[in-house]
């Protein structure tokens, strides 16, 4: 094995023991190895880094939690950044500063705003900063209070404008804070403890927010008030940094929620929506039933349905999942599953938010019906005579012939034009013009009489009789020919036919076909039972095994001519019978043909 | 606490608990949709907003159906297979011929002259003489990842660089073990000698 694959293997831990140890061994033995091994290691570990991630812009985050607060119903706190307990008390006003590490708006790939190095030396000097920083506030605080200078004023202005300059970013918050509020060196926590107020009481690092904040109750969880008490002991130290006088007021926005107003207040429900569903080319069926306030229109897709082909355009607001629960993605005018392989069976449920599921109980949506495929066919196919029959001749009352049976190879080739309806194509109607090129065989007999027709004129009374009196001319007898012939026919028919499909698999269809027609010489019926297997969703490649009638429909009459003349004593007349005639011929074979259904 | 966690108090109603799973994860999809959709910037940040809005959807879902609803097994492993489907889903849209699981490309038909362009890319780019300063080694290798086939880039990003298990890239990308398994080795051989210069500085 190659070394760098073992070396991949080691660092994927798939290696057995004894595999490591010669793994190690090669190590051990090769310089190049352990340079090469060495080179891995360093790029995993960089590869590992999370400076090597893509981070969203600031922009990307704002719009994706606008989003969510706007349509999915998200409470303004969860948009907000989280912090953890360290940073929380480091930094200035947790609530209104991000501390993640945004990348240039610009959209900088590699983004080194805050590293994890700066991140950690910055965790390492929080025990020394954050006393020393509380220390400096409340001192200050405490000194411009007037406790020292006694003064007020001032201390009030930065109390505020501490909160000012940092709470705009603050929903709902900043507009709404009184520029007189008690002088307040914790002004950022203050603003925790406002936002606390307004809603949320979420947030740990809020939560803790009381500590500085006595007065502020409204909205305050039991969570809250029972973390805030523990805290408050194992806090006291900073509790006792406060200056005795001080006092915090937060102001409250009467028409803000409070906490359990957001937590109990359920999504707002999208608008319902018309559903549509139309499916252009899909043999599955649609199932609908009603779930919620939506309908879910469930289409299997089976393994063989040719996912890619299996359109459906949907409306805007449809969502597919498959089984497994994962979303599944469609583009416009094609239902597609993403993933690379579908299991048998897999389902697409399609959710609707439909206004139908609102007014009824049922809802369903209605079931498409196939979309009509006009096809092109052509086919081919051998057939051979199974049965042939004629009428007997009779001659001379004794003797008869019959045509002789041959058992020739007929080629035939159809070309079809049809359109396929019903659910799964079950019934398709088509026209089809043909061409069958065969050997006709015949046997015809002529059979030639001449007779004499004597005229006899009789007067009775009044009236005159002429009779007509038929006798043998003696001297020309009669006489029988029976002639056999051979020759090549090209047979041209043209018919309408029918075909009843049912699928027993995805890609199978079986049934019944009639066809019939008229030709130059036969009226043609043909019964095949076609067996077809579908090539993706364009071609259909058929197997047709069937019967094929024909029967003769200019069939041979008797002849008789000669001229009657009543003026003239005697006449002669020649009769001649020609045949076969009722020939018929019933041939059995295959056909291949391949179908293209047009778009 | 763990994603699964988190997201059961999610779905109970706790919005900051999905920030959280945000936070968590933002750079990581946001990096694999990057990393797929390479040609298409714009689309990979689209895709990724979809990607953390489907699972605050799920939510929903949850309370309409109840005891219904089939929980998401791993959050992680889901929010993958989001992406790797809406990524999917916008390069079929846009007709693109993808072979993501395929084994037409960088399997049995890899051979080594395939890594002769990302070195030259590289090289062309960066130069060779430049010295290595720590910060630009993320950079660096990010536009090599970038040069790879795009079957490589994928597994190598969600196995090397999320430190997925194979399980799970599986799950995700839908190859086998044994293709994910070679496609991870091929594209750290070609990583390794591109970026073969800083890593010995290194």
């Amino acid at each position: 094995m190659d070394i760098e694959q073992l070396i991949s293997q080691y660092l994927d831990g798939e290696l057995s023991s004894e595999e490591e140890g010669e793994f190690h061994h090669k190590l051990s033995g090769s310089p190049e190895a352990r340079a090469l091994f060495r080179e891995h290691l360093a790029l995993q570990s960089v590869a590992r880094d999370e400076r090597v991630l893509h981070r969203p812009t600031e922009s990307m985050h704002n719009a994706l939690f606008a989003q969510l607060q706007e349509e999915e119903g998200m409470s303004p706190v969860g948009a907000m950044p989280i912090l953890d307990e360290q940073e929380s008390v480091a930094m200035p006003s947790p609530a209104l500063t991000s501390l993640r590490a945004f990348p240039d708006p610009s959209g900088d790939r590699f983004p080194v705003a805050s590293t994890g190095d700066e991140r950690r030396r910055r965790r390492r000097l929080m025990p020394i900063l954050v006393p020393l920083m509380l220390l400096c506030i409340a001192g200050g605080a405490w000194l411009y209070n007037g406790n020292f200078f006694g003064g007020n004023s001032s201390s009030k202005r930065f109390a505020y404008s501490s909160a000012e300059s940092t709470g705009d970013n603050v929903p709902g918050l900043s507009s709404n804070r009184e520029r007189t509020s008690p002088a307040n060196a914790f002004a950022s926590d203050d603003s925790v403890s406002a936002l606390e107020n307004n809603a949320f009481a979420m947030n740990e690092n809020v939560e803790s927010s009381y500590l500085y904040s006595e007065s502020i109750n409204r909205g305050m969880t039991d969570r809250g008030t029972t973390e805030r008490d523990a805290r408050s002991s194992s806090q006291s130290s900073r509790r006792r940094l406060e200056p005795e006088d001080m006092t915090i007021t937060a102001v409250i926005r009467q028409d803000a929620p409070t906490a359990q107003d957001v937590l109990n207040s359920a999504p707002p429900s999208p608008a319902p929506r018309p559903a549509t569903f139309t499916r252009t080319r899909s043999n599955t069926p649609v199932r609908n039933q009603l779930i919620g306030n939506n309908t879910i229109s469930v289409l299997s897709l089976r393994e063989n349905d040719d996912n890619w082909t299996t359109e459906a355009e949907v409306a805007d607001d449809l969502s597919f999942a498959n089984t497994e629960g994962y979303p599944v993605e469609w583009n416009e005018g094609e239902l597609s599953e993403m993933g690379d392989e579908w299991n048998s069976d897999d389902v697409v449920a399609v959710t609707t938010l439909s206004e139908r599921s609102e007014s009824q109980s049922d809802a369903p949506l209605d079931v498409i019906p196939h979309k009509p495929m006009f096809f092109v066919g052509l086919e081919s196919s051998i057939i051979s005579r199974l049965n042939r029959s004629q009428a007997s001749l009779s001659i001379s009352g004794a003797q008869s012939f019959s045509g002789p049976s041959g058992n020739d190879l007929l080629p035939e080739t159809r070309l079809s034009l049809g359109v396929e309806l019903g659910s799964q194509g079950a019934h398709r109607f088509f026209a089809t013009i043909a061409i069958m090129s065969y050997t006709e065989r015949d046997v015809t007999l002529t059979q030639t009489a001449s007779r004499v027709i004597d005229t006899v004129v009789s007067t009775s009374g009044m009236s005159s009789i002429t009779e007509f009196v038929l006798r043998d001319r003696v001297s020309v007898s009669a006489s029988t020919t029976v002639r056999y012939s051979e020759h090549h026919v090209l047979e041209f028919w043209g018919g309408v036919g029918y075909r009843f499909s049912i699928k027993p698999g995805e890609a199978w269809h079986t049934g019944l076909e009639v066809v019939g027609g008229v030709g130059t010489d036969y009226l043609h019926a043909s019964f095949t039972i076609p067996v077809s297997y579908a090539l993706g969703n364009t071609f259909r490649l058929e197997f047709k095994p069937g019967l094929h009638y024909r029967t003769l429909h200019s069939s041979s009459e008797p002849v008789t001519t000669g001229t009657l003349n009543p003026s003239a004593t005697s006449s002669s007349i020649e009769e001649r019978v020609v045949g076969p005639y009722n020939k018929q011929s019933l041939d059995g074979g295959v056909g291949i043909g391949l179908i293209l259904f047009l778009d | 606490m763990s994603d699964e966690v988190l997201f059961e108090s999610f779905l109970d109603g706790d919005d900051r608990s999905y920030t959280k799973l945000y936070e968590r994860y933002d750079g990581k999809i946001l990096t694999y949709q990057r990393t797929i959709l390479r040609d298409h910037p714009e689309a990979a940040d689209d895709m990724f907003q979809e990607a953390f809005l489907r699972l605050f959807r799920e939510r929903k879902r949850h309370r309409e159906e109840g005891a219904n609803y089939k929980p998401i097994q791993s959050v992680r492993s889901w929010l993958f297979r989001v992406a790797h489907n809406l990524a999917i889903s916008y390069l079929r849209q846009r007709k693109k011929t993808i072979t993501f699981s395929e084994t037409g490309e960088g399997d049995h038909v890899w051979d080594e002259r395939l890594m002769a362009p990302v070195e030259e890319s590289f090289a062309e780019l960066y130069g060779e003489s430049d010295p290595l300063q720590d910060e630009e080694l993320y950079g660096k290798l990010l536009a090599c990842v970038e040069m790879l086939p795009m079957s490589l880039r994928e597994i190598y990003v969600l196995k090397e660089v999320n430190n997925l298990p194979y399980e799970e890239v599986t799950r995700i990308t839908g190859v086998t073990y044994e293709a994910a398994r070679m496609r991870l080795s091929r594209a750290r051989k070609t990583l390794r000698k591109a970026l073969s210069q800083y890593l010995r500085q290194e």
